[in-house]
């Protein structure tokens, strides 16, 4: 009898063990979240590389501010007919432009957020959410030795430029390291890549980040020139105060 | 003149070498407008435009200065002397746009000042701005309204949290810039016509302005006021001849107070926006004089100013696919100065970027008009304005459209109508 036993409760115990042991993907999404969003402040100066189909390269450089997950604030500073444009995102989706040609900042709706940011393949959407685990449910689609692949589905549609999303998250360190966005057709239309992983002061950086719109055949390489973590960035700098400075 | 934008140039190069050269950026655009009319195939523009902006951030302030020279291919030359001045054959202006030191936390921390001669843009509405008086109208061309002329001023804003207050000061008095042909525009003869300035004197040239801006529920809010003047000048005599025809006008620029109110915000996902602002002139009056073949000038109308209020109500949406929409209502235009002259305007503009924003395609910017709504069928006028926007690199910038202008009754587009035309434009920025 115990022969027939002890089998039997090593079988649930290891039952057991596995349930508990295998991750949660909305775990998984929610610490991609923290990975990406450790820092808690970043002060950024990239250069963006827009490439079209043919292969003909242009430049934009930007600087960016960045604030915990809602506050962030982009100037350009090339292009010449590019420079001094500014993108300010604050909490409750409120958007500001600046356009100097225009001398004043402008309140922006939410209708522009799937429109490419100033040429880019980057929406404005893209330049301000961060935190996807609490706005989708989510479902592990695959799993290699060193990836898991979560699909997400937004909770609420209204808005997006997406019916869904695999994101593959590095198990070594949790990052969210390719994004595929699916249409309703289920067809993949855009990805954004993050490659040249280096941890920076503690935090985990992708040094390039590269977005490719298929459907488009156009993509936007962000590469980051200098970052700096934590330097206790004041609230004062995510105001249109700060927006309309020259820097 | 040639020496002078010599010195002016030589000026703002010295000021590059003064504070280093090397860290001043120095950018600009070079463009080229030109118009042709449709009916007539007369060259109604070829103007040339170099503008410079020159910049130097240093710690807690910000110096800018943008030169612009602006040469005509249009020359002037009406007699053999002429032939001998290139600036018959070609006439230029060179205009200072601006020229300002910014100052960060002047005094205090919470207080930003700009001072210098600068453009101050007041308002949400999309280029049309009943509370943005503050600067007045660049109108030298009829179809790139919301243009402002610089004013030497002094621009102070306080920050006081989400609260920003912005107080204006300027002790000159600077009239807005008319188009070419503004009287034909209006639609007027105003024979002989003298015009009066403000004295430079601060009791009759210096303008205020104070306006306070606040966030609330996700909308921005802006309450203004602004003591000044006209900068269109308003006619106040008219002598008209024996025979019907007016013989002499005189024109001034009277006191005005402008109490505003403004809005910008996002309802659901439909940017929206208004602006209101209530004239309120200082007494002045329109005399009307007739030469009457008995008894000489008489005094045949006197006008009291009244006051009156212009607003503007609009919206924008950007649809999935990204064709952008915009709609205004506008009820007064800048130049529409009196209770029983203003007109409502519906403007709309519609446009569809290709091409990651490399070609724009822009087929209905329509500007609409009913000066008459009891009659609309004899009293409407319209604008149209199709236009395509290359933009093949960088910094490059092709445009190629048509003025379409039509009308009945009494409005600038009936006025207008003769002089549909076709123009284009290109511009490179550095």
């Amino acid at each position: 009898m115990n022969k027939l036993i002890y089998p039997l409760i090593t079988s649930v115990l290891l039952l057991t063990a596995a349930t508990c042991f295998a991750l949660d993907p909305h775990e998984i999404v929610k610490k991609g979240d923290e990975v990406a969003n450790a820092p808690k402040d970043a002060h950024i100066l990239s250069t963006m590389i827009l490439i079209e189909g043919d292969g003909k390269q242009s430049e934009r450089k930007s600087e960016m501010y960045q604030k915990g997950t809602e506050k962030r604030l982009v100037q350009f500073l090339s292009p010449a007919d590019q420079k001094g444009i500014g993108f300010l995102t604050l909490p409750d989706d409120i958007m500001y432009l600046y356009l100097p040609a225009f001398h004043k900042v402008r309140q922006i709706a939410s209708h522009v957020k799937n429109q490419n940011f100033a040429g880019t393949d980057l929406t404005y959407e893209d330049l301000s959410e961060f935190e996807l685990a609490e706005a989708h449910r989510v479902e592990l689609i695959d799993e290699t030795g060193e990836e898991w692949v979560i699909k997400l589905f937004p909770n609420d549609t209204e808005g997006k430029d997406y019916t869904y999303l695999h994101i593959h998250y590095r198990k070594d360190n949790n990052y969210p390291v390719l994004v595929e966005y699916f249409n309703s057709s289920g067809a993949v239309w855009k990805t954004i890549e993050r490659t040249e992983l280096q941890k920076i002061s503690g935090y985990w950086t992708a040094k390039k980040l590269e977005v490719k719109n298929i459907e488009k055949n156009h993509s936007t390489i962000n590469r980051i020139d200098k970052v700096e973590y934590d330097l206790g960035l004041d609230d004062s700098i995510f105001t249109k105060r700060y927006l309309m400075r020259t820097r | 003149m040639k020496k002078r934008i010599f010195l002016a140039f030589a000026a703002l190069f010295s000021f590059s070498a003064a504070v280093g050269l090397a860290e001043v950026s120095l950018n600009g655009t070079i463009e080229t407008e030109n118009a042709l009319n449709f009916k007539t195939t007369q060259v109604e523009t070829q103007m040339n435009t170099l503008l410079l902006k020159f910049e130097y951030a240093g710690e807690g302030y910000h110096l800018f200065a943008s030169p612009e020279l602006k040469v005509s291919g249009l020359g002037t030359v009406s007699d053999l002397d002429g032939l001998k001045q290139v600036d018959s054959i070609y006439p230029y202006t060179l205009n200072l746009k601006e020229a300002y030191l910014d100052v960060y936390e002047f005094l205090l921390p919470a207080v930003d000042m700009r001072v210098g001669k600068q453009i101050v843009v007041w308002g949400t509405g999309d280029r049309i701005n009943p509370t943005g008086n503050v600067c007045p109208s660049d109108l030298s061309d009829l179809f790139d309204w919301g243009e402002k002329l610089g004013v030497p001023s002094l621009l102070l804003n306080v920050y006081l949290g989400d609260v920003i207050v912005s107080g204006f000061y300027t002790p000159v008095f600077t009239p807005a810039l008319l188009p070419a042909n503004f009287l034909e525009m209006a639609g007027a003869d105003l024979g002989s016509n003298t015009l009066e300035l403000p004295g430079q004197v601060l009791g009759e040239s210096q303008q205020a302005a104070l306006k306070v801006n606040w966030p609330m529920f996700g909308y921005d809010f802006s309450l203004s006021y602004y003591f000044g003047r006209y900068a269109i000048p308003v006619v106040n005599e008219v002598r008209v001849a024996t025979d019907q025809s007016i013989e002499s006008s005189k024109s001034g620029f009277p006191r005005l107070h402008v109490v505003g109110a403004d809005f910008s915000g996002s309802l659901f996902d439909l940017g929206v926006w208004g602006e209101l602002g209530v004239f309120l002139p200082e007494a002045y009056s329109t005399k009307s004089y007739y030469n009457h073949p008995s008894y000489g000038w008489i005094l045949t109308g006197d006008t009291a100013a009244e006051g009156y209020v212009r607003y503007v109500v609009g919206t924008d949406y950007t649809f999935e696919g990204g064709t952008y929409i915009n709609v205004q209502f506008v009820h007064g235009f800048d130049h529409e100065i009196g209770k029983d002259l203003l007109n409502d305007y519906l403007i709309t503009r519609v446009e569809k970027s290709f091409f990651q924003d490399k070609l724009k395609v822009i087929p209905l910017t329509v500007i609409f008009t009913v000066s008459e709504w009891n009659d609309v069928a004899n009293n409407y006028g319209f604008g149209w304005v199709p236009e395509i926007q290359y933009f093949p690199s960088d910094n490059l910038e092709l445009d190629l459209g048509c003025y379409i202008l039509h009308g009945s009754g009494s409005n600038i587009f009936t006025n207008l109508k003769d002089d549909d035309a076709l123009f284009f434009k290109a511009k490179v920025s550095f």
